[in-house]
């Protein structure tokens, strides 16, 4: 099966960069939903002894969850646009790689920006403690959840797009 | 005409299924359209002249029949495939434009030679030559929101022929317009510009149908 054409590759940076910034109040609310996550997440783990203790596993399973349907949302806005894609003879590989590439950018800047956010918060609490804690396991849960919610974005961008253009333009409006 | 089809419909039947109540659009449509015809579907609203554009591009299928385009039987033909084949072959204006808004009309204009693959310099240069071909060469930078709603199917126009494509399909391209700049379109629609190519255009007014060198009517079918 030829569906995922990676010589492709290159059309697809062109689309996820431009898409990127050209879907601006889309980026507007992933930064602000998705931050606001990553922030609550470095806030909890943050204190002393909480990323060895069992409460770590579910919380961490809520960030992933979190991320996911943050990042399925926003591409509902676009799918619209990916009907126009493929009218305009666009492969499925490729905008389904254009999405990928697009949600993983605004998930890492998000989390980056969120758990500036959250260690601002514990810090004066828990002061340099919080380094010794809040470490390398809650920045895995973190990337983690980035790459889940960009695939789950993706995937759900490459099942829409299965549908002729005519179907996805008539619910989409 | 001489020579086979470029865009042959077979037998062609089209029901929307419309939530429980189905209308049909078609029930037996023939069509022959021949290479370098200029081709005006005329009808009134709801006839059913977006819905053949849709089944020839391939954007909807068919319950009944085939549809060919240059040989090709697009009415089967496998949803990754067509892509590539509309790439190729195909040039669309659609009745509501489907512009980006937040894109630049150069970036608008750019997307197809983007899925083609093409380099930024041949890009460039295409893109440039469409958007002086239908007058839009000032509005290159600007957003297409920002746009009139007739300038938007100029930059639609540039976008439908950048690509050099055989076949182009438009979707009531005389609408929004003015009656200068719509003498203007058509005259360059059967111009030089359009040399070699396929025009199969719809229109619910009079104008495109003079121009056009064949004109063929749909009738609204009754309920
Ligand atoms: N997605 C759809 N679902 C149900 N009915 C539709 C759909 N699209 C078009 N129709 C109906 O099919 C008929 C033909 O529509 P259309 O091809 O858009 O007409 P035209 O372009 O000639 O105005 C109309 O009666 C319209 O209401
Ligand atoms: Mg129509």
């Amino acid at each position: 099966m030829m569906g995922f054409p990676f010589k492709s590759f290159g059309t697809s940076v062109w689309l996820g960069l431009k898409y990127f910034r050209i879907a601006w109040f889309r980026v507007k609310l992933g930064v602000l939903t998705l931050s606001m996550v990553a922030a609550s997440f470095t806030f909890f783990t943050g204190f002393r002894g909480f990323e060895t203790s069992l409460t770590f596993i579910p919380v961490s399973i809520i960030m992933a969850v979190a991320f996911s349907a943050v990042m399925l949302h926003l591409v509902k806005w676009s799918i619209h646009d990916v009907a126009l894609f493929k009218a305009l003879g666009a492969n499925r590989g490729t905008i389904t790689l254009a999405v990928l590439l697009e949600l993983t950018i605004l998930g890492l800047l998000s989390s980056a920006l969120g758990v500036t956010v959250g260690l601002g918060f514990i810090f004066p609490l828990q002061g340099f403690k919080v380094f010794q804690s809040a470490g390398v396991l809650t920045l895995t849960v973190v990337l983690f959840s980035v790459l889940l919610g960009a695939s789950v974005g993706a995937l759900s961008v490459w099942r829409e797009s299965k549908r002729t253009v005519a179907e996805i333009l008539s619910y989409a409006g | 005409m001489p020579g086979e089809p470029v865009v042959k419909l077979e037998h062609v039947k089209k029901v929307y299924d419309g939530q429980g109540k189905p209308s049909s659009v078609f029930e037996d449509l023939n069509l022959e359209v021949y290479k370098g015809e200029f081709l005006a579907i005329f009808g009134p609203t709801g006839c059913g002249k977006t819905t053949l554009l849709n089944l020839i591009a391939g954007f909807d299928r068919p319950q009944k029949g085939r549809i060919y385009v240059k040989g090709v039987e697009v009415s089967s033909l496998p949803e990754s495939k067509l892509a590539g084949f509309r790439r190729r072959n195909l040039g669309m204006v659609f009745q509501t434009n489907n512009l980006i808004p937040h894109m630049t009309v150069f970036e608008n204009v750019e997307l197809p030679l983007v899925f083609s693959g093409l380099g930024r310099a041949e890009r460039k240069q295409r893109v440039e030559e469409a958007l002086k071909a239908f007058w839009v060469s000032n509005y290159a930078d600007r957003k297409v929101s920002t746009l009139s709603v007739g300038e938007c199917r100029m930059v639609s126009l540039a976008r439908a022929m950048v690509t050099d494509p055989e076949i182009v399909l438009l979707d009531e391209p005389t609408d929004f317009l003015d009656a200068l700049t719509v003498d203007l379109l058509l005259s360059s629609l059967k111009g030089k510009l359009m040399k070699g190519k396929t025009l199969i255009a719809t229109t619910h007014r009079g104008r495109l149908t003079r121009v056009a060198e064949r004109v063929i009517r749909l009738k609204k079918r009754l309920p």
